[in-house]
């Protein structure tokens, strides 16, 4: 195998790794604020891409604008989510348990089933946003346009996200109520407004990943239900309720599902990657970022 | 006697004359459908509601002992009935796996995760070993159960599949109600108040944790094994897929966490749920997630966990009353 084959592998790794990082790490957020597990992501996630879809090919809406209401459609439907299902089951925080997980369970196959009635079974396609291939050393290494466009999106979506958790108002009470929800009540911090801003942003963390993935892999009603496995795995690899532990969960699982493509199959690499997590979660059972103690 | 056993006499008599006076295939296809529900969610609950480690991936376990019982008779023409038993000895070598996430973690995601993704290898290995297992196109070709006495299993006789899995069935609500009752039962009720506790105590965490594990996964395996000589196909989508799991998971919820009777209820609930919702034709599922969300938010105990809250004590003052007046 060339050096020129394992970069452009480790490259598409990357790229994979990224978007797994960007569901990831809604699923995350909401487990650190909400302490609940969100199964019906994925499904946002796929919604994000319907909407894109619609615009773009249905509406002849240019490209950016189009984007832009797929996340805006996508931040709607969370909220209405949040405010009808996700709120009444939050009324008894102490007895929360298993529930939350067979709720969104339950909002999976409604979505999944809804968008299988009305956006039909038939695989739909978008054209890549950047029609462009660059080249280095000689076109040994080369590198997509889109690929490029993923990278950046996620990128700049995390940090920005990081960025409010880390200095806004909001992310401060975000903070405190991932911390202790009852404290923070008592401090003052608006908890109930602090669910559904987590619960909106996780949805649109979802959309744009959605949104930016659906050229590569085409939409359909099932898309959400793999990647959303994948994105449990990396941040629960990462060490859940953490978004840089989702990051770095999402390239190592990203990458080696990329060199297990070529070295071993492609029909072999969820196993791999599934492995990977089993065996480090043995090893390090708070995930590489958690907290010692957390778990 | 206790009111809980006359009743459940009651159930089980009535499951045990149905087919003899009800004989539509269909119907009698749906009931042995809800039996088998009702063993595996017994079988999870033992884990999941009775230890409370959210372990997933069972269907896993489930579909290990279908596939090994279906090669061994496909291939070395062993006997059904042996078949099965030593599928379910299979799934408990890989429920020692699976129980294996929840030894050091204990939050709810690191185990619920963790063993989904060991329940997607387990699925991922079958569907990716065609030469062996078929793949996708699907293991058919398993011999029926040999006859006993004046029941044929024969072209799937549904009658006497009926009365298999009822005899499952009862089996197990023993072996659950037993084990519940057991020193290993409280070592499990402790585990799942608090861990820390439980150790100070003297339990044995991970002693507890792999034996309920064992048991699970064998209970799981046979009622696989089962599965796999009634329905006579086997794909790694259909008996791996992680749907059943959450058919199984929704049916606990529904009928009521960490009861005997609940489990047994739900599985009853959603599959005849299911079966009724085809009137509904393309819009069965939504249906069906609609039927979920709102029994969550609504009966938050579960059927069985709301009827005795909130039903059992009224009737309770009611008699009381009664006896004083």
């Amino acid at each position: 195998m060339s050096i020129g084959l394992i970069t452009n592998q480790i490259i598409s790794g990357i790229t994979l790794g990224f978007s797994y990082a960007l569901v990831g790490a809604g699923i995350s957020l909401i487990w650190g604020t909400l302490k609940m597990i969100n199964l019906a992501h994925g499904e946002l996630y796929m919604l994000g891409a319907y909407f894109a879809w619609l615009a773009i090919t249905l509406g002849r809406i240019p490209v950016i604008p189009s984007i832009l209401i797929g996340i805006v459609c996508v931040v709607i439907v969370s909220l209405v989510i949040q405010l009808t299902t996700v709120r009444p089951l939050l009324k008894d925080t102490k007895e929360l348990g298993t529930k939350p997980y067979v709720l969104t369970m339950g909002l999976s196959i409604l979505l999944q089933n809804s968008a299988l009635l009305i956006f039909g079974e038939r695989y739909q396609n978008i054209p890549y946003y950047i029609d462009k291939t660059y080249k280095f050393f000689d076109g040994k290494i080369t590198l997509a346009g889109q690929r490029v466009l993923i990278i950046a999106a996620s990128f700049s979506v995390i940090v920005a996200l990081m960025v409010v958790i880390k200095y806004t108002k909001i992310g401060r009470a975000i903070r405190a109520t991932a911390q202790d929800g009852v404290y923070a009540s008592v401090m003052g911090v608006n908890v109930r407004l602090v669910y559904a801003t987590t619960y909106v942003i996780s949805g649109l963390l979802a959309a744009v990943a959605g949104i930016m993935l659906a050229p590569i892999y085409s939409v359909n009603p099932w898309m959400g239900t793999a990647v959303q496995t994948k994105g449990m795995a990396c941040c629960v690899l990462g060490g859940l309720g953490s978004v840089e532990g989702a990051i770095l969960g999402g390239l190592v699982i990203g990458v080696a599902e990329s060199l297990t493509v070529n070295i071993i199959g492609t029909q072999w690499k969820d196993v791999v990657a599934y492995l990977i997590l089993v065996a480090m979660l043995w090893l390090r059972p708070t995930g590489l970022l958690g907290k010692k103690g957390s778990v | 006697m206790q009111p809980g056993f006359i009743v459940c006499l009651l159930f089980f008599g009535l499951l045990a004359i149905f087919p003899l006076i009800i004989r539509e295939s269909y119907i009698l296809h749906v009931g042995i459908l809800c039996m088998m529900y009702s063993c595996y969610t017994s079988s999870w609950n033992l884990v999941s509601g009775f230890a409370g480690i959210f372990g997933l991936g069972f269907q896993a376990l489930a579909g290990v002992g279908g596939y090994v019982s279906a090669l061994l008779v496909i291939n070395r023409g062993i006997s059904p009935w042996i078949g099965i038993f030593i599928g379910a000895f299979c799934s408990m070598i890989i429920g020692a796996f699976f129980s294996i996430p929840s030894l050091k973690m204990k939050e709810m995601p690191y185990i619920a995760i963790s063993s989904m993704c060991l329940g997607e290898v387990v699925r991922l290995i079958v569907a990716n070993t065609p030469e062996v297992t078929r793949g996708e196109m699907g293991l058919s070709g398993m011999q029926d159960f040999p006859n006993i006495g004046p029941l044929s299993f024969s072209g799937g006789n549904r009658t006497s599949y009926w009365y298999l899995i009822l005899v499952f069935l009862i089996l197990y609500v023993t072996i659950v109600n037993h084990i519940v009752k057991s020193p290993l039962g409280r070592a499990m009720n402790a585990i799942r108040d608090s861990q820390s506790a439980a150790a100070s105590l003297g339990v044995n965490v991970t002693k507890t944790k792999i034996t309920i594990y064992l048991i699970s996964s064998f209970m799981m395996g046979v009622i696989g094994g089962f599965y796999a000589h009634y329905m006579q196909v086997l794909t790694p989508s259909s008996v791996l897929g992680p749907l059943t799991m959450t058919l199984i998971v929704a049916m606990v919820l529904v009928g009521g966490n960490a009861t005997i009777a609940g489990p047994i209820i739900g599985a009853f609930a959603l599959t005849i749920t299911t079966e009724f919702l085809r009137i509904f034709g393309d819009y069965r599922l939504v249906a069906y997630g609609v039927i979920i969300v709102l029994s969550v938010i609504f009966l938050p105990q579960g059927i069985w966990g709301t009827l005795r809250l909130k039903i059992l004590p009224y009737l309770n003052k009611k008699s009381e009353k009664s006896i004083t007046t």
